[in-house]
């Protein structure tokens, strides 16, 4: 799996690609421990699995993001991916959007 | 498990570092199984199952060691077709009592493992053997 990070404006853009599974699930909580804002998209647009370790890591910054007055919320995800978030329900927790763009947006209404 | 002519087994570390390796192997294998519905979804789907209740063998039978090991077997069965996975270790034994189904009204971030693994396969059932513990995973394609 491979991690990009970016800026636009506030908002903190982590791109991931590849397997996120519960190997790979670390690396994101390390991740966390860098982050200095709130506002977070993770643009799933790369990645062809995910696990529930994954999902932990992704539900364990989107609490943080949160505490923080902030928020972690994703885009772009495969259609295959999507069935761990509706068996969960955690597509109701998670904000998620079809593209970037979009998710960026949703921090400025 | 007894093995016949076309199974096909795979014995690794019990990592969560290997657990790409039990899922490409398992691409595979349904890759090869003709006029399988929407094959991709489902062979994701088995994978998703058989790492979940890899990552917890690795977490939870093998939490006092680093050296377990896991095999599992995969077989195609005919009529009604169905792909069988049997998943063996030689760790701690799983106590079902403590297997709590998830809150889903509720966002929680841990233990969604083996509810996924029972919503995504037909059949999941677990037996403890004298020293060993043997999931077996059922899907009918």
């Amino acid at each position: 799996m491979a991690l990009t990070t970016r800026t636009v404006g506030n908002v903190t853009i982590l791109e991931l690609s590849g397997r996120f599974d519960a190997h790979m699930a670390p690396a994101i909580l390390e991740w966390y421990g860098k982050l200095r804002t709130s506002q977070v998209v993770v643009n799933l647009a790369g990645v062809n699995f995910i696990d529930s370790s994954a999902l932990a890591a992704l539900t364990g910054g989107m609490k943080r993001c949160r505490q923080q007055n902030g928020d972690l919320k994703l885009c772009a995800l495969q259609q295959p991916v999507q069935v761990i978030f509706e068996l969960t329900r955690m597509n109701r927790a998670f904000e998620i959007f079809p593209t970037e763009a979009e998710a960026i947006a949703s921090f400025r209404r | 498990m007894n093995l016949q002519a076309d199974d096909l087994r795979l014995d690794l570390p019990a990592t969560n570092k290997y657990l790409n390796v039990l899922g490409a192997c398992l691409d595979a294998f349904i890759a090869r199984i003709e006029g399988v519905d929407d094959a991709r979804i489902a062979a994701y789907n088995i994978e998703l199952a058989v790492n979940e209740i890899v990552a917890n063998i690795v977490r939870h039978a093998y939490a006092n060691t680093t050296d377990g090991r896991v095999t599992m077997v995969v077989r195609l069965i005919q009529e009604p077709r169905q792909l069988l996975i049997e998943l063996a270790d030689t760790g701690l034994a799983f106590d079902p009592t403590t297997a709590v189904e998830p809150d889903l009204d509720d966002v929680q971030i841990h233990g969604y493992g083996l509810f996924l693994a029972r919503s995504l396969m037909d059949d999941v059932s677990y037996t403890r053997r004298q020293n060993s513990n043997e999931w077996c995973l059922i899907k009918y394609l």
